[in-house]
């Protein structure tokens, strides 16, 4: 049955999901609800069809034209399509489709804010997947209801090859029900025929609401007389539309009857539109729920001569459902003409034909845009067409065959078309004779489904979505791309085989490389993207090219656009607010509190299981570059191309706090090493032959990997601070300012900070990162180079005498232990290197002072100010007039980048 | 099972959209680089001798050590401000940072820099000043793109930086901070000698140090060449405008009278020959206002009398009974009191045709884009506007709306008259189709005029294509924030009752009145018998004030500031 017996259903938090087709039914349609909405929860099912009432949906798209409402994506990347029956196409549902799962939702509420989202519709939910196939014949049943619209041509046919293409998706879904379900329609017979069916021995009590009832209360009488029940409630609210004369004169009739007011508790001033009848009978109760109103065409008429509905019918012991009425404040209803209720009109009559020939649907086929009228359109007819902004369409050539008229566009004209939005057919140049229609776009509908072409998340690696699914999609994505280590190469070499049992952690060395069918590996596609230059003319760019674009922001050249820009940008901007408020600053405050509790709130929506996932991925790739048998089989290229991902994709994740800063850094670091080498042992490029190199230089050089390297040290550093991390970040970048491979420039801080200014800070950040970090190194600079232990030395504040500046607070560098052979010539160098050991510490580098406490309390200090230096050895006082500290190689070079951008920062003001 | 709510209500603002083409498109061509909030120009000053300061520091480069550094200089500063006994003093508008917290502690003998003087981590810089500071090109803000872990004075910021730094030299609490003395609590006596020349006030008197950077900066800096040129024509016509009615203050209200009609209490204001085109842009911008406050103020009379009709929200209102309303509300107006208009008395289906003949014998039809237009303190926008702030929402409120937008329609939308604006039709069209383009309403207004509807038949146009759907477009754009006040339900209305407020936003002339009086061009607009001083009159003359000021402050910085080995 129901998934959950829990009174409250978010719907919209339902909608979402890896599916592959979404198919929605219902009467009226907000279709800027869904657009700006449901669609981005959305994104990532292929297909997405609604279909709503014909009347309906043109009054929404009529509403849409006269309003300014573009309505982009209607028709193009999603369907919204009408559905031609006489009478109202009332039925609600939902179905999701996956191939070996589905979620059906069968209930009152239309696509709409107060349909999905409010508190006063009923719901019954449906879940099948391969494992537990329990409903599938209810999701049979759903089918056969909407293949049936198509049968009767109630759908428009590019609709009915869309709708088909949804079916396909799922092929454990049945064509029809085998056998009674709880999912019902009045396709071949009335729903009230149904509840009979079902319903055979006597009545106890009919319990029955709906927002609107028939203008004589047939189909509550029709209940009446059919139950013949012991009692009748009717519940209504201050909104049911029913003649409170038809309904006295129907209960009248009955055995027993009462009129109860009803309220959902919570919430008074919803509006119920749920609507359900609810028979108690022996030991057992049965309820409908769905779309059918009491009304006459709802319930107790055919498709054929009624509306078009779809229910639920579910039965149960006595008391299975009370929790209907939990949600409920009842209240009984002394007269009926004391509630103020009336009968306002059916709401399902049919409109009047128009007076002239109007277009009601449209499909665009490349260059041909085909328009199918409502009748016979004659050949003298002057067709004059527009786009939603009001320009003309250039039309090539018009062919009239009865109600269909194909248009040969101009290409320019096509590509308009093409963006989506309305099309206007003015017939005739009467501005009167205009309708207006959004085409059906198959092509891009259905590549939609085409996920392999599609590469949707692999293009957002430039800049990773903040939403978790779109997240744990890309990483998926990623993970089929990408060759990464053992684990990929085994998926590839033997899909037939799982991996190993014995695969924990992400090291997957335990997997012997001659196991793997290496030439197996290189003849894959997966491996072959890799390798590949440029395009073949028609073939798409490959999985690695389209990464690599996005990685740079080039995919304008490889054909593709950038993705995520255009997706409900209009409507979801309008929630950009001004500055209604005034200068208060207190208010602004406030308001920009929210905009950071908001921001905080997207961040925590990034859920643990992909934040996990994300670290489990950068950890096997770590692992990976360590294992050099495994990059040396897989050889340069990928290798580079691997890393140059990777640098991109960490520091994106760093930023953006998607995954562990520690493990996102530990793997930058390696990275690096990888890459660029730390001091100690070299890059990749010096392993290689010089044309090898050569070829994975530009290729670091194409995607920038220089820049993006850059951009990491500076997102880790202000990320992390964790005292191993920050001390090999400190060896790689000292490195990275001095390696000729890296070839770090003034040129090169520009390119990567975006300009002067911003690359004179990225360089502080460098020598930041560069600098000792602790007190221990610190010290190291003084005494290491003479074997004396750490604790033997220390910095004490002292009153000093400086020159022209009087007495002066200064930290003085104290050796407790005694220097053997300590010279004057020895103290200057020492000093020297306590100017060093002062600079890096954060201290006045214009001061420099060390006291040999051993050494009968020699001294010496240099005064940068004054430029003058003294060296007391305890006998006798030796002045010097330079100093020449020993500055590391890395500061001395980050110096002449200094100076090199300050010439430029001179040239550019 | 039972749907839930799936999204909370909340308040929000806006809640047409509309707000955001004046203060998101419109005012940042007319002022670019100074918003509503950044009113002093000497934040800019002191911000970049924090930032300066933090980066010269031996810290980490973090988010936390930045604020920790930040936050009791920004106290420090703010309390100085608000002890400051300088004579300059006496014309600072409000608008210090944290004034709600420390303005009751100005009397204290002592401040404690540790002071929790603002909710937001980063004060006034965070809130209001680095956005436009950045803009200035006088820092680079920190973002996950450029890589930068905090916020970082440019070059420029360094010299601004600079000049601060030595027009503070020597007073106590410079000291105190230059040796990260942020923890003892300073002596009242201290801070008063630091505002004398620190306060935002001092700006004007600091010839000698970053005046003449700001000058240069306020004058010339931006991201495009339009952006420096487009903020001096601002400028400069506030001080053109500064000497129209000199025997009173100017305040926001008048301003917007002033740009727009160019005339108030009698006294014309003719812009000088080189200012006409800037002078026509604040003249669509303020009539943008009155557009844009005619559907606010339609949404709060719908949702008002809907809530009034549907015992606060809690039924549904048919819409044919909304109809009824409003064509009933129509009809009572002619025995409602006049709210001070000279309209003539109409019921529900008299043609709208008749209101804008009305109101053209009263105005006259020409509309010339480039003189004044005379007042008509009966029956005028802003004697609309007056006449409908009160909560009154009645008919009478309903046709002067009506009448409003007709009025607007003649000044704006009639074809022969578009000329006149030719230059200004980029921002007569902003908004579009997404927040009510006046363009594109112009253009429907006068079809929907062709068709003589009644004055009940516009109201419902209006009030049903242009006020619900708007709406709903924004509401459902603001979700998961529920910000509904009327949404349809089938053929029904159902109301939620939440405030809608109708205002005009904000026009900047706070931020761009006090930015020219402290940058030493003008008396204060709040007094009185104002005059321009040697500067601003040089300024209003030629058209601008010699540049390089800066230029030459960066080079001095470069050279001696630099790092080396």
């Amino acid at each position: 049955m129901s998934a959950s017996p829990s009174p409250g259903l978010v719907l919209p938090d339902l909608l979402q999901g890896n599916w592959t087709a979404v198919l929605i039914c219902t009467y009226s349609a907000d279709l800027t609800f869904l657009e700006t909405r449901l669609l981005s929860q959305l994104a990532q099912i292929p297909l997405r069809i609604v279909l709503a009432d014909q009347k309906q949906l043109r009054r929404s798209f009529d509403e849409a034209a006269r309003t300014g409402q573009r309505r982009r994506h209607a028709n193009k990347a999603y369907v919204a399509a009408p559905v031609r029956h006489p009478r109202s196409a009332h039925a609600k549902l939902i179905v999701l489709l996956g191939p070996t799962s589905g979620l059906l939702v069968v209930g009152s509420g239309n696509l709409g804010y107060e349909g999905y989202a409010a508190p006063g519709e009923l719901w019954s939910v449906y879940a099948y997947s391969d494992d537990r196939p329990n409903h599938v014949n209810e999701f049979a049943a759903a089918r056969a209801y909407i293949d049936d619209l198509e049968t009767r041509g109630l759908l428009d046919p590019p609709v009915g090859e869309l709708v088909q293409s949804a079916w396909d998706q799922a092929t454990w879904l049945p064509r029809v029900p085998e056998g009674r379900t709880a999912v019902l329609s009045n396709i071949s017979l009335p729903i009230h025929d149904r509840l009979r069916e079902v319903v055979t021995d006597p009545v106890d009590e009919v319990v029955a609401h709906a927002p609107f009832h028939d203008v004589e209360c047939a189909a509550l009488r029709a209940l009446i007389d059919e139950f013949a029940p012991e009692t009748v409630r009717l519940l209504v609210t201050s909104a049911t539309s029913a003649s409170p004369g038809a309904i006295a004169r129907v209960l009248a009739d009955a055995k027993r009857a009462t009129v109860e007011k009803v309220q959902v508790k919570s919430e008074p001033a919803a509006y119920i539109h749920a609507k359900w009848v609810h028979l108690i009978h022996g030991e057992r109760e049965t309820l409908l729920t769905g779309s059918a109103n009491l009304s006459g065409s709802a319930l107790l008429c055919s498709a054929d001569k009624g509306n078009l509905e779809m229910g639920v019918l579910a039965t149960g012991t006595r008391g299975a459902f009370d929790h209907l009425y939990r949600h409920l404040e009842i209240t009984a209803v002394e007269h009926i003409d004391a509630l103020d209720i009336s009968y306002r009109g059916e709401i399902d009559v049919e409109s009047e034909p128009s007076e002239h020939a109007i277009v009601l649907w449209s499909r665009l086929d490349r260059t041909c845009l085909t328009l199918v009228f409502d009748r016979e359109v004659h050949s003298d007819t002057e067709v004059g067409l527009t786009d939603h902004a009001g320009r003309v369409l250039l039309v090539r050539e018009v062919a009239y065959r009865g109600e269909c008229l194909r248009v040969e566009l101009a290409q320019e004209s096509v590509d308009r078309v093409s963006e989506g939005g309305k099309v206007q057919v003015a017939l005739n140049g009467r501005s009167d004779r205009v309708s207006v229609t959004w085409p059906y776009q198959m092509a891009h509908l259905l590549g939609r489904l085409d996920r392999e072409a599609q590469r949707d998340y692999l293009q957002r690696l430039g800049d990773l979505p903040e939403q978790d699914a779109e997240l744990a999609e890309l990483l998926e994505e990623l993970e089929q791309t990408l060759i990464i280590d053992r684990a990929s190469a085994w998926r590839i070499a033997k899909p037939e085989s799982p991996l190993p049992q014995s695969h924990v952690g992400e090291d997957s060395r335990f997997i012997e490389l001659h196991e793997l069918d290496w030439e197996r590996v290189r003849r894959d596609p997966r491996y072959r993207a890799y390798l590949a230059q440029g395009r073949s003319a028609g073939q798409p760019p490959t999985e690695i090219q389209v990464i690599l674009a996005a990685i740079t922001g080039r995919l304008g050249e490889i054909g593709m656009s950038t993705p995520g820009r255009d997706d409900n940008d209009d409507e979801v901007s309008l929630a950009r607010e001004g500055d209604a408020a005034s200068s208060d600053p207190e208010a602004a405050e406030e308001a920009e509190q929210k905009q950071v509790d908001e921001l905080a709130r997207r961040r925590l929506s990034i859920g643990t299981r992909t934040r996990m996932a994300f670290d489990r991925f950068v950890r096997r790739y770590a692992a990976a570059l360590d294992d050099l048998a495994f990059v040396e089989q897989l050889g340069p290229i990928p290798a580079a191309k691997n890393a140059a991902v990777f640098n991109h994709l960490l520091t994106q994740l760093l930023q953006k706090d998607f995954a562990s800063s520690d493990v996102t850094a530990e793997a930058q670091l390696r990275t690096w090493r990888f890459l660029w080498g730390d001091g100690h042992r070299q890059g990749m490029a010096a392993h290689l032959d010089e044309a090898t190199a050569e070829v994975v230089r530009q290729i670091l050089s194409d995607v920038g990997v220089r820049t993006t390297t850059l951009r990491g040290v500076v997102a880790s550093l202000s990320k992390v601070e964790e005292k191993a991390i920050a001390s090999s970040r400190s060896d790689i970048v000292r490195h990275l300012l001095v390696d000729s491979e890296f070839g770090l420039t003034a040129d090169q801080l520009v390119d990567s900070a975006g300009g002067t200014s911003e690359a004179d800070m990225m360089l502080n950040a460098l020598i930041e990162a560069a600098s000792p970090a602790s007190d221990a190194e610190i010290l190291d600079i003084v005494l290491a180079p003479y074997d004396i232990d750490r604790s033997s030395a220390g910095w004490k504040g002292e009153e000093v005498v400086r020159q022209g500046k009087g007495i002066q607070q200064r930290d003085v560098f104290e050796l407790y232990a005694r220097v053997a052979d300590l010279t004057p010539r020895l103290a200057q160098e020492m000093l020297a290197k306590v100017a060093v050991a002062v600079l890096f510490s954060g201290r006045d580098p214009t001061y420099a002072r060390i006291g040999f406490l051993g050494n009968e309390r020699a001294v010496a200090f240099w005064d940068e100010d004054v430029r003058s230096g003294v060296v007391w050895d305890g006998v006798e006082v030796h002045h010097f007039e330079s100093i020449s500290p020993p500055w590391p190689d890395w500061f001395r070079r980050s110096g002449q980048l200094k100076d090199d951008l300050a010439i430029r920062a001179v040239e550019a003001a | 099972m039972w749907g839930a709510r799936a999204f909370a209500p909340k308040s929000g603002q806006d809640h047409l959209g509309l707000g955001s083409v004046s203060s998101d498109r419109i005012l940042p061509v007319l002022s670019p680089g100074i918003n509503v909030l950044t009113i002093h120009p000497r934040y800019w000053s002191f911000y970049a001798w924090v930032l300066d300061d933090f980066w010269g520091a031996s810290l980490p480069r973090t988010r936390g050590a930045f604020r920790d550094f930040y936050r009791p200089r920004e106290a420090l500063f703010s309390m100085a401000c608000h002890v400051c006994d300088a004579p300059e003093h006496a014309t600072l508008r409000a608008n210090i940072v944290g004034s709600r917290l420390i303005g009751p502690k100005s009397q204290d003998p002592e401040f404690d820099p540790q002071f929790d003087y603002i909710k937001e981590p980063l004060g006034g810089y965070g809130l209001y000043y680095r956005t436009t500071m950045e803009q200035m090109g006088v820092l680079v803000v920190a973002r996950p793109d450029n890589g930068f872990p905090i916020d970082a004075p440019t070059p420029a910021g360094r010299a601004l930086a600079a000049a601060f730094r030595d027009a503070v030299h020597g007073t106590q609490v410079s000291r105190m901070l230059s040796m990260g003395e942020t923890t003892k609590r300073t002596p009242r006596e201290a801070l008063v000698e630091f505002a004398r020349s620190a306060c935002l006030c001092q700006l004007r008197v600091s010839g000698e140090h970053d005046l003449p950077l700001l000058t240069d900066l306020f004058l010339h800096s931006g991201v495009t060449e339009y952006e420096p040129r487009s903020r001096r024509e601002t400028m400069r016509m506030l001080l053109d405008l500064s000497s129209c009615c000199p025997s009173r203050p100017i305040a926001e209200d008048e301003f917007r009278q002033l740009v727009y009609y160019r005339e108030l209490d009698g006294s014309m204001y003719m812009p000088m020959a080189d200012l006409g085109d800037v002078a026509r842009r604040w003249r669509v911008y303020q009539g943008r206002e009155y557009f844009a406050y005619v559907f606010n103020r339609l949404l709060r009379w719908v949702s008002r009398r809907g809530l009034a009709a549907t015992d606060g929200g809690l039924t549904a209102l048919a819409k044919s009974a909304f109809r009824g309303l409003v064509a009933e509300a129509l009809d009572k107006s002619v025995d409602e009191g006049d709210k001070g208009l000279a309209l003539p008395a109409v019921s529900a289906s008299t043609p709208a045709a008749n209101v804008l003949t009305h109101l053209r014998g009263r105005h006259g039809v020409e509309y010339d884009a480039n003189s004044v237009w005379p007042r008509h303190h009966d029956m005028d926008e802003h004697a609309f506007y007056l006449a409908c702030s009160s909560d009154e929402d009645d008919g009478v409120t309903l046709i002067a709306l009506l009448a409003m937008i007709l009025l607007l329609g003649e000044r704006f939308g009639v074809p022969q008259r578009a000329h006149g604006f030719a230059d200004e039709q980029i921002l007569l069209a902003e908004g579009g189709s997404l927040r009510i383009g006046m363009s594109r309403f112009m253009s429907n207004l006068n079809q929907r005029m062709l068709a003589q509807p009644s004055l009940a038949e516009l109201a419902n146009w209006l009030i049903e294509d242009f006020v619900i759907v708007q709406h709903e477009r924004v509401a459902v754009a603001k979700l998961p924030d529920d910000t509904y006040r009327v949404r349809r339900v089938g053929d029904a209305l159902r109301f939620f009752a939440q405030e809608v407020p109708a205002t005009f936003s904000d026009s900047r002339f706070n931020a761009l009145s006090t930015t020219v009086h402290e940058l030493g061009w003008v008396d204060s607009f709040r007094q009185s018998e104002r005059q321009l001083t040697r500067d601003g009159r040089a300024l209003l003359r030629s058209g601008d004030l010699p540049a390089g000021a800066m230029a030459k402050a960066i080079s001095v910085i470069s050279r001696h500031g630099s790092v080396s080995p």
